[in-house]
């Protein structure tokens, strides 16, 4: 199973491996997407994970201690499709292509499979259609 | 024998509800398979359209007489400053004139958008007192229903051919043709290609001052030529121009405008803008006229050019075809590039097919131009200072 999980952790765990036990108790095939340490030291960690699915939901079960969070990722952005005019202008900065205006409706798509969450495309939106998903 | 038509006989046909309209993207596939003097007996409108980012657009407004009355000197509507240089209480905003308190991300065209969705507007207003005007202060919650006239006038929209964006520096640039990635990373277009007005009646032979238009889902016409037309250009073979060439003056009542068919823009770094959905249906008056819609996507070339050249006159990078931009991709001196489009064919296609609808259906008639335009108009510089060089 392939899958994007969010990590949020408090301060205490700034100077903790966490990646590492992902990897060494878990067995768990690790990217990392994203990384950044925020305001009140709190960090988050996009991963694109695989491994099997068992075990990943083993590791959303036991890593949920206090001061870390963890939760699979469906999507990293939303489109507001009352908003979306289909122009297509933020497929030019999406280098994964997890966003696309094809097929015959031209019609924009967004695979979240594919994003990587870089957000180049937020800002790139002339119409405001595309927003972090709820989660983030 | 020259085989024609007129407006009036394709009008009749509107009433009499069998008229035979088809878009320009439909239109084609017929072309190919008939050419154009057997199609002609088969098809009597074409419609096209585009939608996309047009920043010479805005509206003129007239709000009535308070009591005692003011001359509006200054004016803005939710902050955003409208012109105070017209008679008492008419103004005319701007479409890309932005907030003075949300300067990043409300401007003119979320005002005019607003106004078209029935929301309230706060309107400010002040004047020095005049013995005629004695008010010097006003602030009101306005909404569409409460103003006297209000009509989009845009000074240009619908440019035939503009050119596609590159950036080939190594920082971002932030342009009214989006944000361009440092290094050629991709190439952003406008205009809808085969669809597109401008590109169907390439010399001008139908459309002219007084044709009435499908304009943000209103009935408008066109008022004028736009500014910056330009018909005096090299062109290719088909007559399509090789360089951004004619524009459209458009005129259209606010009230009956649909913000599904014109909206607000904002780009990251340059600002606000509207997106104008415009919809120009094509007489098919003679095999001639038919021929020139029948000019497809691989048949249109435009300029990709260096945004990043902080100059008037910018370098082509490259000239390509419009069925290549809609690939998805470009080649550029042997390297593949990225191409995003800036207009959304998807909106520019239910335009041309409620256009053809409304049509068929005996709502929307055609008109013979009032005035042709004139097809040796220039464009001239700025005058040259003395800090040019």
């Amino acid at each position: 199973m392939k899958t994007k999980i969010m990590l949020t952790f408090d301060s205490e765990y700034t100077a903790k491996p966490l990646t590492y036990r992902l990897i060494k108790e878990y067995n768990l095939v690790i990217n990392i997407l994203k990384a950044d340490i925020g305001y009140n030291n709190i960090g988050h960690i996009l991963y694109e994970i695989e491994g099997d699915e068992a075990m990943i939901k083993k590791t959303l079960t036991d890593l949920n201690e206090p001061g870390i969070h963890l939760e699979m990722v469906e999507a990293i952005i939303a489109v507001d499709r009352s908003r979306c005019t289909d122009c297509g202008l933020c497929t030019a900065v999406c280098f994964p292509d997890a966003l696309a205006v094809t097929g015959p409706d031209w019609e924009l798509t967004y695979n979240s499979d594919k994003c990587t969450g870089c957000d180049l495309c937020l800002p790139v939106c002339p119409s405001k259609a595309i927003s972090k998903a709820s989660l983030l | 024998m020259t085989r024609s038509r007129t407006v009036e006989a394709i009008n009749e046909k509107i009433k009499q509800g069998n008229v035979v309209v088809m878009t320009a993207e439909e239109v084609i596939q017929l072309l190919r398979e008939e050419g154009p003097e057997a199609a002609f007996e088969k098809v009597d409108v074409v419609t096209t359209a585009t939608f996309g980012p047009m920043c010479s657009t805005g509206a003129f407004l007239n709000f009535g007489h308070s009591d005692p009355p003011i001359r509006l000197e200054e004016i803005t509507l939710n902050d955003v400053p409208a012109s105070g240089g017209l008679a008492a209480v008419d103004t005319y905003i701007g479409a890309t004139d932005v907030s003075r308190t949300r300067p990043e991300d409300y401007g003119g065209a979320h005002v005019i958008c607003d106004l078209i969705e029935g929301k309230k507007v706060t309107l400010k207003g002040s004047g020095k007192g005049t013995d005629c005007y004695p008010r010097t202060q006003v602030t009101r919650e306005v909404a569409l229903e409460d103003l006297n006239e209000a009509f989009m006038f845009n000074p240009r929209n619908s440019y035939q051919n503009y050119a596609a964006a590159i950036n080939l520096s190594d920082r971002p640039i932030h342009t009214y043709m989006g944000t361009l990635l440092p290094k050629g990373t991709h190439v952003n277009y406008a205009t809808t290609g085969q669809l597109s007005p401008l590109f169907n009646d390439p010399y001008l032979k139908t459309i002219g001052i007084g044709t009435r238009i499908f304009l943000g889902g209103a009935q408008g016409y066109i008022a004028f030529q736009g500014t910056q037309f330009k018909t005096d250009v090299p062109r290719y073979e088909n007559g399509i121009p090789k360089t951004p060439a004619a524009t459209l003056s458009v005129i259209g009542q606010l009230r009956e405008m649909d913000t599904e068919y014109i909206s607000p823009v904002v780009f990251k770094g340059y600002g606000v803008s509207m997106n104008v959905g415009i919809g120009i249906p094509i007489p098919v008056l003679s095999p001639e006229v038919l021929a020139f819609c029948g000019i497809s996507d691989d048949e249109i070339k435009t300029n990709i050019i260096d945004y990043s050249v902080p100059k008037r006159s910018k370098p082509v990078v490259a000239t390509v075809s419009y069925a290549e931009l809609r690939s998805g991709g470009v080649t550029i001196d042997g390297k593949k590039v990225k191409t995003a489009p800036l207009s959304s064919l998807r909106k520019a296609r239910k335009i041309a097919q409620v256009l053809k609808d409304q049509i068929r259906n005996g709502e929307f008639f055609l008109t013979e131009p009032v005035a042709h335009f004139s097809l040796d108009s220039r464009v001239k510089t700025m005058v040259k200072g003395d800090d040019e060089a």
